[in-house]
């Protein structure tokens, strides 16, 4: 349905649209200071459905917020995509966020995916070993559980001036020659599932803790 | 690899570091007292790190601002913040003028603080090199070249790659892992008893996240300081905390060891804040537990717990006409919960 509507349509509209992502349509006339940050991510969400999008992407749309209020939005996301039937592509960086929200993953190093595949099986059968050491990055809110972390050495490089071969060899402790000389290309290792690693099928690697 | 039934021991109490007691923070404006910090008391010790846990705008960052005396104008600092000198001394830095020499002797030389944002650590027109050489001048010798012998091993220290080349670097020129290690490298170069650390990592990306906190640690320990590490990230804090005080609307709300905070939480707002965790262990896609509305702005409360608003289990008639005390529940285990003053109330506590 392609909206076109003038005056009080348009009016309507706006108000069903903030009444579906949780704001009181009293607050029409306000301005954008005067919400907090909850709010003003409810107005983005809003305004991004107001024309019916099948497709919306979401950059980090919750890294900025507090804890009891990005648990807000993650509902209200899920809630709209169950709803509505739309698709995103939600960019984060956070792994715990990801992983609660999206069907698929792609995980990038330095412009290109290195894995890409179904939540479940990267979290628990990451094949790429960037992806490894992110999930063993990833701070986990339990005392109790202490992981065994692995630690990068060296930064993400330069994208204007990326290594030879694969771009995380300088960084990788499973990195062989072959790694110096060739970029992998990213292939399929079981239905649904590839990475671009030149070992993946060889190394056993650990998946997030659970 | 995961222990469940681990219980940490309580390790034997090192030496107290930092006594602050019944600390406020408040701002006189225009619209109306602004109690940023509303009466709170922390105990840190050598070694060990306390964690202040918060979402924004509920003090975490003004208490850090008064434990320095860097509080802006209008901000008013009274109660007691105990600091136990090197020297075996005591001195009290709520009675000091904020811009006399005592504070600015124990200031990075004593008690250093490191930011989230490393660019406001320095400053964009000197070389990084000569500001932290510039600290050890002030504190540690009076020989200008030991002391670039010392800011080259606290960069090598804090893992920064060809230090001796990067003291002539301006912050611009380095990436923001490297720049974040500068700023620790510098942090610590007079070695301080106390490091506050004010959401260091909250900028980073993982990776870089996991080796700044291993750095933190290992330094840690090297130095046998204490850490003050405040966040709003409870991953972050289960991983470097030993203590843990939440804080909400400028007073801390509870306060336990680190183990007791996740596994025994009593206060409504850390339970709260416990089940709005997104965590990998969780059902993904699984409605998350939130809490309603937001933070209110700390002006002109009126008596009462701050709470009060957003509580599940508030009580009207007794959350919102005192407020609440800090109640021992357990051993070194205080709740700031009528809950747990009138028990019968709520039938069982």
């Amino acid at each position: 349905m392609s909206i076109r509507a003038k005056g009080q349509l348009v009016t309507e509209r706006v108000v069903e649209m903030m009444e579906r992502v949780g704001l009181d349509p009293r607050y029409l006339k306000r301005y954008p200071h005067a919400f907090s940050g909850g709010q003003r991510q409810r107005i983005g969400i809003a305004r991004a459905l107001a024309t019916n999008p099948e497709f919306i992407v979401c950059d980090e749309p919750v890294s900025a917020l507090d804890v009891s209020v990005r648990g807000q939005i993650l509902n209200l996301l899920v809630e709209l995509q169950n709803q509505l039937g739309v698709s995103y592509l939600f960019i984060s960086h956070d792994l715990s966020v990801v992983r609660h929200i999206a069907h698929r993953i792609a995980v990038m190093y330095v412009g290109k995916v290195v894995e890409v595949t179904e939540t479940g099986e990267l979290y628990q059968d990451p094949k790429h070993p960037y992806v490894e050491a992110l999930m063993s990055a990833n701070p986990v809110a339990d005392p109790r559980r202490k992981v065994e972390r692995i630690i990068l050495s060296g930064e993400i490089p330069n994208p204007a001036n990326p290594p030879p071969g694969c771009s995380f060899h300088p960084r990788c402790s499973y990195a062989q020659e072959l790694c110096r000389q060739q970029v992998p290309a990213l292939e399929e290792i079981s239905p649904g599932h590839r990475v671009a690693c030149h070992f993946a099928s060889e190394l056993d690697l650990r998946g997030a803790v659970r | 690899m995961t222990d469940r039934t681990f219980k940490p021991q309580p390790e034997p109490d090192g030496d107290v570091i930092l006594e602050v007691e019944d600390l406020k923070v408040h701002f006189d404006l225009d619209d109306g007292l602004l109690k940023a910090v509303d009466g709170i008391s922390i105990t840190v010790r050598r070694g060990r790190t306390l964690g202040l846990v918060g979402e924004s705008g509920c003090g975490k960052s003004v208490t850090s601002e008064a434990l320095l005396r860097i509080v802006p104008r209008p901000g008013r600092v009274s109660g007691k913040i105990l600091l136990h000198r090197r020297d075996g001394g005591q001195v009290d830095l709520a009675k000091l003028d904020p811009t006399g020499r005592e504070i600015k002797d124990i200031r990075d030389g004593e008690i250093a603080k490191i930011f989230q944002e490393p660019m406001k650590a320095f400053s964009p027109v000197h070389t990084i090199g000569n500001q932290i050489i510039k600290g050890i001048l002030l504190h540690v010798t009076r020989d200008k070249n030991e002391a670039r012998d010392i800011a080259a091993e606290m960069l090598t220290r804090a893992d920064v790659p060809n230090a001796a080349e990067r003291l002539s670097a301006y912050s611009h020129e380095l990436s923001g892992g490297l720049r974040q290690r500068a700023m620790i490298a510098m942090a610590l170069s007079c070695h301080p008893s106390l490091l506050i650390a004010d959401e260091p990592t909250t900028a980073l990306d993982v990776t870089v996240q996991a080796q700044v906190l291993q750095l933190i640690k290992d330094l840690q320990g090297q130095f046998d300081m204490a850490v003050i590490f405040i966040t709003h990230d409870l991953g972050v804090i289960a991983e470097m905390a030993d203590e843990v005080a939440v804080m909400y609307l400028g007073r801390i709300v509870e306060r336990a060891d680190v183990d007791t905070i996740f596994y025994q939480a009593h206060h409504p707002y850390t339970k709260a804040l416990l089940a709005s965790v997104v965590d990998v262990g969780r059902e993904a896609r699984s409605k998350l537990a939130t809490i309603e509305g937001t933070v209110p702005i700390p002006l002109n409360l009126g008596k009462g717990c701050g709470f009060y608003s957003r509580c599940p289990i508030a009580k009207d008639g007794i959350c919102n006409r005192e407020d609440p005390p800090a109640v021992e529940v357990g051993e070194e285990h205080y709740v700031r919960c009528f809950k747990y003053v009138y028990p019968d109330e709520w039938g069982q506590p």
